[in-house]
């Protein structure tokens, strides 16, 4: 073992390798001198804060032996559903919220005269699907009103969170129209 | 005190099917299990065979070792936890002949008896802390106080490297080189 390795092996007993880290133990799991270094480098630090017992002996051969009949343990990896879990959620989050601004500010905004079509949203697919059946023309536009245009957007909300499991009044609610009320 | 890297590259290793990756964290950390232990089980016999059986434990539970505290501290309420037990079993223990009651007033004298039975390992002890020290004391002044702050202080490179007004490389090699020093006497002396 050079003098270069034993002094990375210092720094790894001292927590002190962070990219070099996984090469050192590879080097000294295969390594039996180094393995002796790395004892007595830890039993000069034991020794100098006071952790030495009060009788010395190496047991770690017998444990090493005794481990050596157990079973090899092969733990479980994290299931990649798991790890996809906060993904879906916040890409359903992030849909919703798009799909909430992009028809608050359609219900909100009159509509500009000589625009073909209200531009659609392409910030995710699912949200584009909902909004392609919203699409309206200028003349459908010119002759709706906010409110028509605000119950077609609470029916097609309702209609997506059904299909995506996203919370909101629950299915058995029948949606209320909001109309105007003309006194004659 | 923070999880180290290293103790959890090699807990992920154990995890995976490495044993020997396990036999470095018993090096590493066997005296200080052991010293923990004596502190429950006055007999350094027993306390050696607790720390053992506290290694195998935690090599068997490391399954479910998930990593939300270090390893050392987990490590620690294993070896806590199997020296309570250990005292708890020896207490309910009944006595079963007149050859145990003679070992009971043995051991009521115990504090005589322990000392004969380990004089080697008490002198070893001794020996290698005089030694350390010894070899500390040798050192250039440079070198002394790097290993020291790390050592005795805890303290990181980084912090090492501010106090002592020098690279971070320089105090890596300070420690590497005092530790050299140090283990040159300290080897013949544990192959005896």
């Amino acid at each position: 073992m050079n003098e270069q390795k034993r002094e990375q092996l210092s720094a790894l007993v001292d927590d002190e390798l962070i990219h070099e880290a996984s090469s050192a133990i590879d080097n000294l799991l295969e390594d039996d001198h180094a393995k002796e270094i790395w004892t007595r480098y830890h039993l000069i630090g034991d020794s100098l804060r006071g952790h030495l017992p009060e009788r010395y002996e190496n047991t770690a051969d017998k444990v090493s032996m005794a481990i050596a009949s157990e079973p090899t343990i092969l733990a479980p990896k994290k299931k990649s559903s798991d790890l996809m879990k906060p993904v879906v959620g916040f890409a359903i989050a992030a849909s919703v919220a798009a799909v909430a601004i992009f028809n608050v500010q359609q219900a909100n905004q009159a509509p500009t005269a000589g625009q073909p079509e209200i531009v659609q949203s392409s910030i995710a697919t699912n949200v584009a699907s909902i909004a392609s059946s919203q699409r309206v023309t200028q003349q459908d536009n010119q002759a709706q009103s906010p409110d028509t245009r605000l119950n077609r957007y609470l029916v097609n909300y309702n209609e997506y969170r059904v299909n995506t499991g996203v919370r909101g009044m629950p299915p058995h609610v029948r949606m209320v129209a909001n109309d105007t009320v003309t006194t004659k | 005190m923070g999880e180290s890297v290293t103790d959890k590259q090699l807990v992920e290793r154990v995890q995976h099917g490495d044993k020997k990756a396990f036999d470095l964290l018993v090096l590493k950390y066997q005296q200080r299990i052991i010293n923990l232990v004596s502190r429950f089980v006055y007999n350094p016999s027993d306390a050696q065979d607790i720390a053992q059986e506290a290694f195998i434990k935690a090599y068997r539970a490391l399954p479910n070792f998930r990593g939300e505290s270090a390893f050392y501290t987990w490590m620690y309420r294993i070896a806590v936890n199997t020296a309570k037990n250990h005292l708890a079993v020896k207490s309910r223990r009944p006595l079963e002949s007149a050859q145990d009651i003679d070992d009971v007033e043995q051991i009521e004298g115990d504090h005589t008896l322990r000392h004969q039975e380990t004089p080697e390992h008490l002198l070893l002890r001794d020996e290698i802390q005089g030694t350390i020290l010894n070899s500390i004391e040798a050192l250039p002044e440079d070198l002394k106080a790097a290993i020291t702050l790390r050592e005795v202080e805890g303290l990181s490179y980084e912090d090492i490297a501010i106090a002592m007004n020098c690279p971070i490389g320089t105090v890596r090699s300070r420690i590497f080189r005092a530790r050299e020093a140090i283990d040159k006497e300290l080897k013949p002396l544990l192959e005896q």
